[in-house]
């Protein structure tokens, strides 16, 4: 898949002579990377050196030197590599709850479960499409997301008050429940409309808590392009629940008007998760380093 | 009647009001199967892009669970520093400092001498002799004199500095410590070739002045200039050569408020209020060395090192035990994961670790971790 040519070129920029890397366990490491990236595709030959080409060489073969055992590449890996673990695990968990994921994440590099007398090390996933480093700090979100999110799973308790979009708490006045469960109706149906991207910034900017700088670097934009992106947003949810109330539930500008004004003392619980969560699709276990 | 203005405005604030309602940390994604680790550490490094990335953006948009994993990759990721003014960027320091350097090293070399001869020595020091009282020496002598005496102020206290600012790299070898050697030989002949000159000076002015039929009038003009406290002898300087680069202050932080650091090489010190206040840690170990570094890795765990094969530890934050190593190499760097696992470098760079709380340390392999 691919040529020896390209390997030998590849490998020269890797930097794969410095760990003694095999250059057939190189080339091995190239193509579950491109078989990755292009399953059940056939990519030309552009596509191919593109994708090369844009891989982060030196940290796959200092990954691919690593899962066979190599020591000095081992020794770089601690030296560059582990505190960068132990940092992000430190701001995951400043009380140092996170530092056990660390551990057992860079046992799983190791590779200390062996199979039928193999080596089988969590580096198998990593194939160069992102730097080291950032992949080992999604590793350990991740594995810290999941640990969080079974642990509420477990403490959850049922509570039909807490339900997702629930009807905000009983006041005793029908009128306020009817315009409140409006209100909320419009806003669901004007999240749906807008775009993923606009949704994904509400999610990290709401959601997730994230400032406008964080927000906009995840998002490829400047800080104050996220503010604006953000404001614009608003105002077109704001339009789109007017519109929706005015015209299609038939409300007075009175009653929107008062709508809007018990929606801000109000202060139940409305999960954006769920409003904003494509509807239909069932989660499946995630492959890889699920 | 509100304005158009401020009804928007309160509507803009209810709308707020309603997207800030939502937790921070949602239920499971409803989105189709999760992408893989790599994708989204790739889409996070900004590595993707066409379609692939579109996709991906609107997997997260609506996935709770890969939302929050790539937020806490964002806050995990390490602050990037802003731009720096354009007088210490790279290419301006590059030609700033040594021209810097340059300036302050013509005005300390024509500064020092005066003010080394103005100044009245510390009261530490040990007196040998009466203050002089020779008349200030001819021109030709004087330069003669202060060229003498510049090389040898400067060696003074630069090898001093060196020494007992040693590096706290991890390698430093055989060849640097034999030049530091060097370096501590040449000082002490330096600071002997002083005083035997400045013993020669004042027997020679004794001499001058019981020759001279002025010696009883010229005296106390001679000595009007303000006159030495008192003159140090050899090992004086020394002292005062070492007394003036002490022991830099490590400072050990560990991921909570707790903090120790290492005061003069001897003293330890623990702050539990993130370093507002310091106080003495009694570690009950006799410390007859000089204390290099240390790693915290939790809030009672700290690890510090130093030479002899010095090693203490603390695992709770109040007790300390010197923990047995190997052999009696000078420790440089200590780099601690927990209260039993802990990386130590030598001062000739080999590096030793211990997985069982310094019981065995092995210069093993690290496949060890």
């Amino acid at each position: 898949m691919v040529s020896d040519r390209s390997v030998e070129r590849l490998f020269v920029r890797a930097g794969g002579e410095r760990w003694k890397l095999d250059r057939r366990a190189f080339t091995a490491a190239l193509e579950a990377s491109l078989a990755k990236a292009f399953a059940q595709q056939n990519p030309s030959e552009s596509d191919i050196d593109r994708y090369l080409n844009a891989l982060h060489l030196e940290d796959l073969a200092l990954a691919c030197a690593c899962a066979s055992g190599n020591e000095l590449a081992w020794d770089h890996f601690i030296r560059e590599h582990r505190p960068v673990l132990y940092r992000s695990a430190d701001a995951i968990d400043p009380t140092g709850g996170a530092r056990e994921l660390a551990d057992s994440l860079y046992a799983d590099l190791f590779g200390l479960a062996d199979r039928g007398g193999e080596r089988s090390s969590l580096f198998r996933y990593f194939h160069g499409r992102s730097s080291l480093a950032t992949w080992l700090r999604s590793v350990l979100a991740q594995r810290h997301i999941d640990r969080v999110r079974a642990s509420r799973r477990l403490e959850q308790l049922p509570d039909d008050d807490s339900e997702l979009g629930a009807v905000p708490a009983q006041t005793g006045d029908p009128d306020r429940a009817r315009l409140t469960k409006l209100l909320q109706q419009a806003f669901v149906n004007a999240l749906s409309h807008l775009a993923a991207r606009d949704r994904l910034r509400l999610g990290c900017y709401y959601a997730q808590g994230l400032t406008l700088a964080q927000t906009g670097r995840l998002l490829g934009e400047h800080e104050a392009t996220a503010s604006r992106q953000l404001a614009r947003t608003r105002r077109d949810i704001r339009a789109g629940v007017e519109r929706r109330l005015r015209e299609e539930s038939g409300l007075s500008e009175g009653q929107i008007a008062q709508a809007f004004e018990w929606a801000i003392g109000d202060s139940g619980t409305l999960d954006l998760h769920e409003l904003l969560a494509v509807p239909g699709h069932a989660r499946k276990p995630d492959p890889g380093v699920q | 009647m509100k304005d158009e203005g401020g009804v928007k405005g309160d509507r803009d604030a209810a709308i707020e009001h309603l997207l800030r309602r939502s937790p921070t940390s949602g239920e499971d994604g409803r989105a189709g199967s999760c992408p893989d680790t790599e994708t989204l550490a790739a889409w996070v490094d900004g590595a993707l892009g066409g379609t692939v990335r579109t996709s991906l953006e609107t997997h997260l948009a609506g996935c709770a669970r890969c939302q929050a994993m790539v937020a806490v990759v964002e806050r995990t990721t390490p602050d990037v520093p802003p731009p720096r003014p354009w007088w210490v960027r790279p290419w301006t320091v590059n030609w700033l400092v040594p021209v810097t350097a340059g300036i302050a090293a013509v005005a300390i070399w024509v500064a020092v001498p005066r003010e080394r001869a103005q100044q009245p020595l510390p009261r530490t020091m040990t007196a040998t002799a009466e203050p002089p009282v020779a008349p200030p020496p001819a021109p030709a002598e004087q330069r003669q004199m202060v060229e003498q005496e510049r090389p040898q102020s400067r060696d003074e206290q630069q090898p001093a500095q060196t020494l007992s600012q040693r590096p706290a790299a991890p390698t430093v070898n055989e060849r640097a410590r034999g030049n530091l050697a060097q370096a501590e030989r040449q000082l002490e002949e330096r600071t002997d070739a002083i005083a035997r000159k400045a013993d020669e000076s004042r027997a020679s002015a004794k001499t001058a002045d019981t020759a001279s039929p002025l010696g009883a009038a010229s005296a106390p003009a001679a000595a009007s200039p303000p006159p030495p406290a008192a003159e140090p002898s050899a090992a004086g300087r020394r002292e005062l050569a070492r007394g003036f680069a002490p022991e830099p202050t490590v400072v050990i932080a560990s991921p909570a408020q707790n903090q120790w650091r290492i005061v003069n090489g001897v003293t330890i010190q623990s702050s539990s209020d993130a370093g507002a206040t310091w106080q003495n840690v009694n570690v009950n170990v006799d410390v007859p060395a000089s204390l290099r570094a240390g790693s915290a890795p939790s809030a009672a765990v700290c690890w510090i090192v130093g030479q002899g094969g010095l090693v203490l530890r603390t695992i709770d934050g109040r007790t300390w035990q010197r923990v047995p190593f190997t052999d009696a190499s000078d420790l440089v760097q200590v780099q601690a994961s927990d209260a039993r696992t802990a990386q130590v470098t030598t001062a000739d760079g080999r590096i030793f670790r211990t997985i069982d709380g310094g019981a065995t340390w092995a210069q093993a392999p690290l496949q060890e971790f």
